[in-house]
C-alpha cells in the first residue's frame, strides 16, 4: 500500500486516492474504504510510521470481515517484525493488540 | 436480482502479461453472486469456469490488485463494468441504441449497444478494433474530454472514471467515453443532447487524421496561470505572493522550453541560460510541498522531491539519481517528454550548508554541494528498462526540468528576526509601542554567508518564501482554506448521517493555539482536529450524537485530545 503525500489534495481527492489504495490491498467496498480513509490525517510529511498503522488499525477495527482481519494482523505484524525505527508508541499498540487476540478484548486504536 | 452487464474477459499468460479476450455480456445474479455469459466465445460459462473479479457498486470500475489476479486459478478472469449509467442515459434520451468507445492503450474498440423487447442492454454488433498508437489515443482521449462542449458533457464523468492498470501493464483501459445515437422522431430531445455521428469511423479517422498532423500541445499552451493561482491559493491560504511567483517561473521555465524547441532543436545553451531554478525558503509546515505538488498536480507535470542530505561526495545514497528520473518517468506515465519537462525539488538544502571554519563535515558538504550543482547543470542519464512501461532503457535529459531547492534556513531567518527586533529598539521605540516593522529582506549574500556555495547562485535565478503562520493566519486556514483540517472534519462527519458541526470563536482560538504551540506549521492543525476526531469516532459512527442538529465544537473537546490509547496492566 502507498503511503503518499496528499496534503495539498482536497477531501474528497484524499479520501478517494486512500480508499482506492486500500481497496487495491483488501476486498473492501468503496463506501467502507472512503470511510475508513476519512478517518486519516492527512499525509503531509515524510515520516508515515503513524499514518501506516493508524490506517491499519483502523481497517481491523471496522472492516467486519473475518478473512479481511486475520490478514491486516498478519500484515500489521509483519510490518512492526520488519520495522526499522520501532517507538514506544507502537510497541504498545501490538502489545495491546496480541492482548486484544490472547483474552477477546475489544481491538486497540493506534 | 439479475442485472444485465457488461464486461471484460482476460487471460495471464505465464510471463504474468495480460491480453483482453472479448468484451461480453452478463447476466449477474448479486444474490448469488453468480453470472451467464450471453454473447460470444465464453457463452454459457459461469463463475465456475472463470473467475470474477467484484466490481464496485458506488463507483464505474473497481482496480483489483495484480497480485490477486495472479492468484487465481482459472487462466481466465472476468472483469464486469457498471453499465446501469448506460441505461439511465438510454432511458432518459429514449435512444434505440448506443455506442461505447473503449479507449486501451494501444487499441481503440467500438462497441454497439441496443435494448431488447425486455429493455436489456445487448451488443448489436461484433465489436471493432481499430489500431492506432499510444499518441492519437491521447489525442482522441483529450478531443472528447473537451470542456468547454457543454454538450458533450453527459458523458464526461464517465470519461473521468479513468481505469487504469486494471488489465496490467500491455493492455491499459483509459477511458470510455459514451454517444448516444438518438431516435430521430425525438426531435426535442435531440436538441437537447449532444448530436450523434452518423459514421463513427469516419469521424475516427478524421481524428486520427488532425493527431498526426498536429502533435500533441505542450503544457504551456494551454495553462491558464492565474487560474491555478488563484485554485492553489483556496487551497494554501496566506501565501498568495509564494504561489504567484512559482506558477509563474515554473510556467514562464515551460514557455521558454517552447520556444528553444520550436526551431526544432534543442540549443541547451540557451535554454540554460534563459531557464530559472528556484529557491524557496520557508519554516516547516507553512505549505512548501502542498503548494508546489498542486501546481505540479494543475500543470500536469510530473514532481519529485528528494531531500539534499541523501546526498553524498559519491553521489546520492539511499536512492540513486536515476530513481529520482524513473519516478518522475512513472509519473508521467512513460512519457519521456513530459518527464523532462517535470520539476525536481531538492528540500533540507539548508542542511548541506556548510561555514568554511566549522571544525567537522565541511568538506562532505561542499562535495554534496558540488554534487547537486552538477546534477542541476543538466545532463543525460540512462534510466533503467523498469522505469519505461514499454521496454527498454532510455536516455533521460535533464535541461528541460525545471530545479527548486528549498529549506527552512530556521538560523537565518531568527538572525534577521533579531536583527529587525534590535533596529526597531535601536531606532526608539519604547517597550510600550507596537514594533510597527514585521519583515525583513534577504539576497543572495545571505545565503551564501549562511552556507551556501556561490555558484548555485549563477543558476537559482528567482528566491522566494513562505510566510510563517501566527494564530490568525491559522484562524484563516480552519476557516477558508479548501483543504482546511476543520472543512475536512465537518465532511467525515456528515459521512455518517451528522447535519455537520457549528463552533464558536473560542473554539478556534483554542485549535489555532494548540496549533501553533507544536511549532510544526500547519500541520499542527492537523493532529489537533485528527485528535478530536480519534476520540469522537466510536461515537459517530455509532450513532451516539444528535443527528437533527449539527454537533456543537467546544473547547472541551482539546482537553483530551492528546490521549493517544489507554494500556492495560
Amino acid at each position: 500500500m502507498k503511503y503518499k503525500y496528499n496534503g495539498h489534495l482536497t477531501f474528497e481527492e484524499r479520501v478517494d486516492e486512500v480508499a482506492n489504495e486500500i481497496i487495491k490491498v483488501y476486498p473492501v467496498d468503496k463506501e467502507t474504504a472512503l470511510k475508513l480513509a476519512a478517518m486519516e490525517e492527512v499525509i503531509s510529511s515524510s515520516n508515515i510510521i503513524d499514518i501506516k498503522y493508524k490506517r491499519l488499525s483502523n481497517i481491523l477495527r471496522y472492516v467486519n470481515d473475518e478473512n479481511i482481519k486475520s490478514r491486516v494482523i498478519k500484515d500489521i505484524l509483519n510490518e512492526y517484525k520488519n520495522e526499522k525505527e520501532k517507538n514506544t508508541r507502537l510497541d504498545d499498540y501490538i502489545s495491546n493488540l496480541v492482548d486484544s487476540l490472547k483474552y477477546n478484548l475489544d481491538l486497540p486504536i493506534y | 436480482m439479475v442485472k444485465n452487464k457488461f464486461g471484460a474477459i482476460y487471460s495471464v499468460d505465464s510471463d504474468g502479461k495480460y491480453s483482453l479476450t472479448e468484451i461480453v455480456f452478463v447476466d449477474y445474479d448479486d444474490a448469488i453472486d453468480d453470472f451467464k455469459i450471453k454473447t460470444g466465445e465464453f457463452k454459457g460459462d459461469t463463475k465456475k469456469e472463470i473467475d470474477l473479479i467484484k466490481t464496485n457498486t458506488n463507483d464505474f470500475l473497481s482496480v483489483p490488485n495484480k497480485i490477486e489476479l495472479e492468484e487465481e486459478k482459472n487462466d481466465k478472469s472476468l472483469i464486469l463494468f457498471e453499465n446501469d449509467y448506460l441505461n439511465e442515459i438510454m432511458d432518459k434520451y429514449d435512444c434505440e441504441e448506443s455506442e461505447a468507445i473503449l479507449i486501451l492503450s494501444n487499441k481503440l474498440i467500438k462497441i454497439l449497444f441496443e435494448k431488447d423487447e425486455n429493455g436489456n442492454l445487448m451488443t448489436k454488433e461484433d465489436d471493432t478494433e481499430l489500431e492506432f498508437s499510444l499518441d492519437d489515443v491521447n489525442s482522441i482521449y483529450n478531443d472528447y474530454n473537451d470542456e468547454e462542449d457543454e454538450e458533450q458533457n453527459y458523458g464526461m464523468d464517465v470519461i473521468d472514471k479513468v481505469i487504469s492498470q486494471c488489465l496490467g501493464a500491455s493492455v491499459r483501459v483509459q477511458s470510455m467515453n459514451v454517444k448516444i445515437t438518438l431516435n430521430p422522431e425525438n426531435k426535442e430531445k435531440n436538441e437537447a443532447a449532444t448530436k450523434p455521428s452518423d459514421n463513427v469511423f469516419k469521424e475516427l479517422d478524421d481524428i486520427k487524421e488532425r493527431a498526426l498532423s498536429n502533435p500533441p500541445a505542450s503544457p504551456a499552451s494551454s495553462i491558464d496561470p492565474k487560474k491555478i493561482i488563484s485554485e492553489t491559493s483556496k487551497k494554501i491560504v496566506g501565501q498568495e505572493n509564494t504561489i504567484k511567483v512559482l506558477v509563474n517561473q515554473i510556467y514562464n521555465n515551460q514557455m521558454i522550453i517552447d520556444d528553444v524547441l520550436k526551431d526544432g532543436e534543442l540549443d541547451v545553451t540557451e535554454l540554460d541560460s534563459r531557464k530559472a531554478s528556484i529557491l524557496l525558503d520557508g519554516e516547516t509546515g507553512t505549505g512548501k510541498t502542498a503548494i508546489l505538488k498542486d501546481i505540479a498536480k494543475q500543470l500536469g507535470l510530473p514532481i519529485v522531491i528528494a531531500s539534499s542530505t541523501n546526498f553524498s561526495g559519491t553521489g546520492y545514497v539511499g536512492a540513486s539519481v536515476t530513481d529520482l528520473l524513473k519516478d518522475l518517468l512513472e509519473q508521467a506515465d512513460g512519457d519521456l517528454d513530459m518527464a523532462e519537462r517535470g520539476i525536481i525539488v531538492f528540500d533540507e538544502v539548508d542542511k548541506i550548508a556548510f561555514q568554511k571554519n566549522a571544525i567537522a563535515g565541511v568538506d562532505m558538504k561542499e562535495e554534496v554541494q558540488h554534487e547537486l550543482l552538477t546534477f542541476i547543470g543538466g545532463g543525460e542519464y540512462e534510466v533503467a528498462k523498469d522505469g519505461y512501461p514499454f521496454g527498454g532503457s532510455v536516455k533521460f535529459n535533464t535541461s528541460k526540468n525545471t530545479f527548486i531547492l528549498s529549506g527552512a534556513f530556521t538560523n537565518l531567518r531568527e538572525e534577521k528576526i533579531e536583527s529587525v527586533k534590535k533596529s526597531s529598539h535601536v531606532m526608539g521605540f519604547s517597550a510600550n509601542e507596537e514594533v510597527v516593522k514585521n519583515e525583513y529582506t534577504v539576497t543572495p549574500e545571505d545565503y551564501i554567508r549562511y552556507g551556501l556555495m556561490r555558484e548555485f547562485f549563477g543558476r537559482i535565478k528567482v528566491l522566494t518564501s513562505t510566510n510563517s503562520y501566527n494564530i490568525d493566519d491559522f484562524k484563516n486556514i480552519l476557516i477558508n482554506s479548501k483543504i482546511s483540517p476543520l472543512a475536512n472534519f465537518e465532511k467525515t462527519v456528515k459521512m455518517y448521517g451528522y447535519k455537520g458541526i457549528n463552533y464558536s470563536d473560542e473554539f478556534l482560538n483554542k485549535v489555532a493555539e494548540e496549533g501553533i504551540s507544536m511549532k510544526t506549521g500547519a500541520r499542527g492543525l492537523q493532529t489537533v482536529m485528527s485528535g478530536i476526531l480519534n476520540n469522537m469516532l466510536d461515537g459517530l459512527i455509532n450513532g451516539e450524537f444528535d443527528k437533527d442538529k449539527p454537533i456543537t465544537l467546544t473547547p472541551e473537546l482539546l482537553d483530551n485530545y492528546k490521549k493517544i490509547f489507554t494500556r492495560k496492566f
